[in-house]
């Protein structure tokens, strides 16, 4: 089971489109066997302190272990999963 | 062709040290003073990124916001800011109104911003490594 947060700013319609394409990207390669928190910054400053993280839009998988973090434009979807080490897991 | 980064910031120190992030990289920088004068070069140039200061003396980064999105719907913005909720309030309204923007934290190093760039630009980057948590 992965657990992924997603830190954003506020909720333009190109966030929520961001949102949306993960939700199906993770549903569609992980099978489904993914909890996906999202995190507003502008609403939950120290989250995003606690979390280290430096920008938005960034995604934390914090399970399974080792935890990793990207930044950045996340609309390649196999960039991104293979950024965040989900590739032939 | 190298990409064109605007960075928008009262303080000249800041601007010196994101010219000097990039000096050997594939991008092109440029630097405006204040919001007025940022908004000025966003008419003549298109920018492939924005970086924009949120507390300016004169047009802040709100303003600023605002008006170069009426210019471009697409360019990514940036607004560099401390990550206090104090600083966040005037952005939450800004987008309650739809208004895209996205955030970086101030201070970051040169080594950083220049790889959260990287993922901004050419596609998404892991930041910090990867490690085991307790």
């Amino acid at each position: 089971m992965y657990q992924i947060r997603l830190y954003v700013a506020g909720q333009s319609p190109k966030t929520i489109k961001t949102i949306e394409d993960l939700k199906r990207l993770f549903t569609d390669e992980l099978d489904n066997l993914y909890s996906l928190e999202i995190i507003n910054v502008l609403e939950n400053p120290l989250a995003a302190k606690d979390d280290r993280v430096l920008a938005t839009p960034t995604i934390v998988k914090l399970s399974p272990q080792p935890v990793r973090r990207i930044v950045g434009d996340f609309r390649d979807g196999d960039r991104v999963l293979e950024s965040l080490g989900m590739v032939n897991q | 062709m190298s990409k064109h980064i605007l960075v928008i910031d009262d303080d000249p120190n800041v601007r010196k040290s994101f010219s000097l992030t990039f000096e050997d990289s594939a991008y092109h920088v440029e630097t405006a003073k204040s919001g007025e004068q940022g908004v000025e070069k966003a008419k003549s140039t298109r920018f492939d990124l924005i970086f924009l200061d949120l507390k300016m003396p004169g047009m802040n980064g709100v303003e600023a916001l605002r008006e170069l999105r009426m210019m471009d719907r697409d360019v990514p913005i940036y607004i560099v800011t401390a990550f206090h909720k104090e600083f966040f309030d005037q952005l939450q309204s800004v987008s309650h109104d739809g208004i895209d923007f996205d955030l970086l934290q101030k201070p970051v190093s040169p080594e950083k911003l220049l790889s959260i760039t990287v993922g901004i630009l050419e596609g998404s980057v892991s930041i910090g490594g990867c490690y085991v948590s307790n």
